[in-house]
């Protein structure tokens, strides 16, 4: 548990939703698709500057934070306050390794 | 390299007698510098404790010192100015 | 600097880097994906993504076989398993607390840090963003 982290939202690469859970602090906009589209390809972008394949984003705006973890071929949001401990948010990744297996396994996704 | 001063001050920590790891980070949880044993992954869990730390006497002003100790060692954590310092020590 | 097309300057340190993304696309083994897909092209990311039709059968394909797997599985995820930590706690309940010697490590080493780490600013040097082929 993070403090002020109000969503997490798997998607696949481009960026449609797959399991989402969130808060009631969630901002309206985050849900939108084209927010999760826009994260899914700035992950992929990133993928091409010739520094190896990218492996988290992590975007701070006035409120909020976006942090997107590259875990081909699913993509982890977790949107949180921008004041929240991004390092601990980070690190729930580890945690989160085997059922992000599972849902790679139930989606047969590849 | 503006960097030179917190690497040269980790060094230092080191040589306390004891001392075999250093992790230092923003008010974020995110690493600046790590040294020695203690995964540099950590960051945000020792900025956590500190915020529960503090959260329990929230009239204190001083910061908190806290101390986890475990068969494999000890760890101190403290934050000033919202930098977070952990410094791992091994059982004497 | 890691500006998209820099690649060609410092080909020696990555050519043998196996995630060297800027692959040739003709040999790009049995992957079917257009040459586009190794350029940063900001132009063309606005006509790239789902449409809408596609986006809702992908969703509701993904709820269903995630509630179907979900219903099929025999795993359960129990609470976290949390360290063992000290094999003797009452030895350290017991024990002396933390020393005074600690207190000041741990204090001075925390001003320290703060002091050196106020004193880290960005210095500009050049410019990050370089114009390609503009008269």
């Amino acid at each position: 548990m993070v403090d002020g982290l109000h969503a997490i939202i798997i998607t696949d690469r481009d960026g449609v939703p797959v399991l989402k859970v969130a808060d009631e602090h969630l901002p309206h906009a985050a849900m939108q698709p084209r927010l999760l589209a826009t994260a899914a390809m700035a992950v992929e972008q990133a993928n091409k500057l010739g520094v190896s394949n990218n492996k988290n984003i992590i975007t701070v705006y006035k409120n909020h934070q976006l942090i997107s973890i590259n875990r081909q071929p699913l993509i982890v949001n977790m949107i949180a306050n921008a004041n929240a401990n991004t390092g601990l948010i980070l690190s729930l990744e580890a945690d989160m390794q085997e059922p992000l297996d599972d849902i790679c396994a139930a989606l047969e996704l590849h | 390299m503006m960097e030179k001063s917190i690497e040269k001050l980790m060094d230092e920590i080191m040589t306390n007698p004891g001392v075999n790891g250093v992790v230092c980070t923003d008010a974020q949880g995110l690493v600046v510098a790590a040294q020695g044993v203690g995964r540099k992954s950590t960051g945000g869990q020792m900025t956590g404790v500190l915020d529960l730390a503090r959260d329990l006497h929230p009239d204190v002003k001083d910061e908190p010192i806290v101390c986890i100790e475990s068969d494999a060692g000890s760890l101190l954590l403290k934050s000033c100015d919202g930098i977070t310092i952990g410094i791992h020590k091994t059982n004497s | 600097m890691g500006c998209c097309f820099s690649n060609d300057e410092d080909k020696d340190d990555d050519l043998n880097d196996p995630s060297r993304p800027l692959i040739n696309p003709i040999s790009d083994g049995p992957s079917s994906r257009p040459i586009g897909s190794n350029v940063v092209d900001v132009a063309a990311l606005e006509t790239q993504g789902v449409d809408q039709t596609e986006y809702t059968d992908r969703a509701t394909q993904y709820s269903h076989n995630l509630s179907s797997w979900c219903a099929s599985t025999q795993k359960v995820r129990g609470p976290p398993r949390l360290p063992i930590g000290v094999a003797t706690p009452h030895v350290v309940l017991s024990g002396q607390p933390i020393s005074l010697s600690d207190i000041q490590l741990i204090t001075s080493a925390a001003q320290q840090a703060a002091r050196s780490l106020q004193e880290i600013k960005v210095r500009h040097k050049e410019d990050l963003v370089v114009p390609f082929g503009v008269p």
